[in-house]
């Protein structure tokens, strides 16, 4: 096994994950000012992954607009997304942009379906930041479709099983890049480590502003100790508009639910059966007067 | 024992006559010293919540912590446990339904229940005598409230659950809050419940395995049943 595919985090364990060999954190830059919504990539991940196979094909599906599909589905894992947005010029003239948006999943540094999956080792967390479903552990329960605060994951009705962008985890395995880099033709998509990207996006924005985009920044959203998958955004002040949250974080019901109403509820069910054992010992038995000795001992 | 019940039957019945009786007819004495406090159809459906509610608790626990995912095991795993548990946890909640239906007449407000509970903390520690305890404690009754609001309460949230994706995100958050915080009430409660009717209260059991007590037993738990039975004067 390479050093970055050890685990950093494991869904539901009580005991620590098992790496301890380091490997830089990955990411996937999204530069949406240079993409031309080719699809290449939505292609490639369909096919390195064999995604058009033994369940129903997800078939494009015609909804008035360029978009191949409405939404994301357990084998259609990575959605150029279309959105339609009107720009109101200082003249008064509109124009009419798309504005591109990669839906997929955004590996973050702090997953909120690892956070609220239930099942061992189902959601892990590779040394080098990669979030990935190991379906053999998935019961299906998907709540991790609650936990996560960019609603990715899908449940696929035949296996009963939850599914998303796996980053190429077996490709990054071999040394090699993902299939959607690896097949952007304009160089929007961009792979490395973590920190050279921050870097090259800083740059891009920088080269952006420069040019009158004043808007422009990067997404990378630190609600969720931010996330394998960064975006450069032309209109940088209003992410919503590509369809990405303002601020996400994992919900805070599900912290709540996990961090609070567990441990604590766990501790009452302790306290209950050790405090029923205490009053046994202390008060002992409550036996009516005039039992019979044969009466005492049978239940 | 196809012929009219007698209040007070004579002595001599066997074994078989009495669980015959035992079968049909509650709050009747069938010998001079046993009393029927549930019919064979009331405890046939208390066990089939207590099974049912087992198999829930047993599936839901894997669910509830890793620390019991090892339970998994005697369900066929992970995927089963998903599977199986809403299966089992409607057949809690039907069984509940039913015992509602028998026990919510016994299960109203009576004369003594203020009392049961101003002296709760001297009635855990054996200290006072209470003559105005009826059919059911106050804390009985408490626990019979709460198990069906309980149970409704599982229900609601766990069909969100089922299918979590027919439901909104806020739907969802407030389901798994109610649901886990029912079931931590319900695991202390039940706790609480199978203490104090075996172990706390020896000759409790057998009321609900064989459907008798006997009349020193009520006597002492439950005089006001006790004197209503019996046909004594208030």
């Amino acid at each position: 096994m390479p050093s970055n595919m050890e685990l950093r985090r494991i869904s539901a364990s009580p005991s620590p994950a098992t790496g301890v060999r380091s490997a830089p954190t990955v990411a996937k830059l999204i530069d949406t000012t240079t993409c031309i919504g080719c699809k290449a990539c939505e292609v490639a991940c369909q096919e390195w992954n064999d995604l058009l196979g033994i369940d129903e094909v997800a078939e494009p599906v015609e909804f008035g607009s360029y978009q191949t599909m409405p939404d994301l589905t357990a084998n259609f894992w990575n959605l150029i997304r279309f959105n339609e947005h009107v720009e109101k010029k200082p003249d008064g003239t509109e124009q009419f942009h798309w504005l591109m948006a990669k839906d997929q999943c955004m590996h973050c540094e702090d997953p909120g379906c690892l956070k609220a999956c239930p099942s061992p080792g189902a959601i892990v967390q590779y040394a080098n930041g990669v979030v990935d479903f190991q379906q053999e552990h998935c019961i299906g329960c998907e709540y991790c479709v609650t936990g996560c605060p960019f609603d990715i994951p899908r449940l696929n009705k035949r296996t009963k099983k939850v599914y998303k962008c796996t980053l190429c985890s077996d490709r990054l395995s071999y040394g090699l890049e993902p299939a959607c880099i690896k097949a952007c033709p304009t160089g929007c998509l961009q792979f490395g480590t973590k920190e050279q990207l921050v870097q090259i996006a800083n740059t891009r924005v920088a080269q952006l502003k420069a040019n009158g985009q004043e808007r422009a920044a990067v997404y990378d959203p630190q609600g969720v100790g931010g996330t394998g998958v960064i975006y450069v955004l032309a209109l940088g002040d209003q992410p919503e508009a590509y369809g990405l949250p303002k601020n996400p974080r994992v919900p805070w019901t599900v912290a709540i639910w996990k961090n609070v109403i567990k441990p604590l509820g766990s501790a009452m069910m302790v306290v209950g059966l050790f405090g029923t054992l205490f009053h046994y010992v202390r008060f002992g038995r409550n036996e009516a007067p005039g039992m019979r000795k044969s009466e005492k001992e049978e239940v | 024992m196809s012929q009219s019940q007698p209040a007070v039957p004579p002595p001599a019945l066997s074994q078989a006559q009495i669980a015959a009786l035992a079968r049909t007819q509650e709050d009747v004495v069938v010998t001079d010293d046993l009393i029927v406090r549930h019919t064979a159809s009331v405890r046939l459906t208390h066990w089939l919540v207590a099974i049912f509610f087992f198999l829930a608790l047993a599936t839901g626990f894997v669910i509830y912590t890793p620390y019991f995912a090892g339970l998994a095991g005697l369900f066929g795993g992970g995927p089963m446990v998903r599977l199986l548990h809403p299966w089992f946890s409607l057949g809690f909640v039907i069984g509940i339904l039913f015992l509602f239906r028998a026990w919510k007449e016994r299960m109203k407000k009576e004369p003594g229940d203020e009392e049961w509970k101003n002296n709760f903390g001297a009635y855990m520690r054996y200290e006072k005598e209470l003559q105005n305890v009826s059919k059911y404690n106050a804390g009985q009754k408490l626990f019979f409230w709460a198990a069906v609001l309980g149970a409704l309460a599982f229900l609601a949230s766990g069909i969100v659950m089922w299918f979590p994706t027919s439901f909104p995100f806020f739907l969802r958050a407030i389901s798994y809050w109610l649901h886990e915080l029912t079931f931590i009430a319900f695991v202390v409660g039940i706790i609480y419940h199978i203490y104090m009717s075996t172990a706390a209260m020896p000759g409790t059991l057998r009321a609900m395995t064989r459907g008798t007590v006997t009349k020193a037993w009520a006597r002492w738990h439950h005089p006001r049943w006790y004197r209503e039975v019996m046909g004594e004067k208030e």
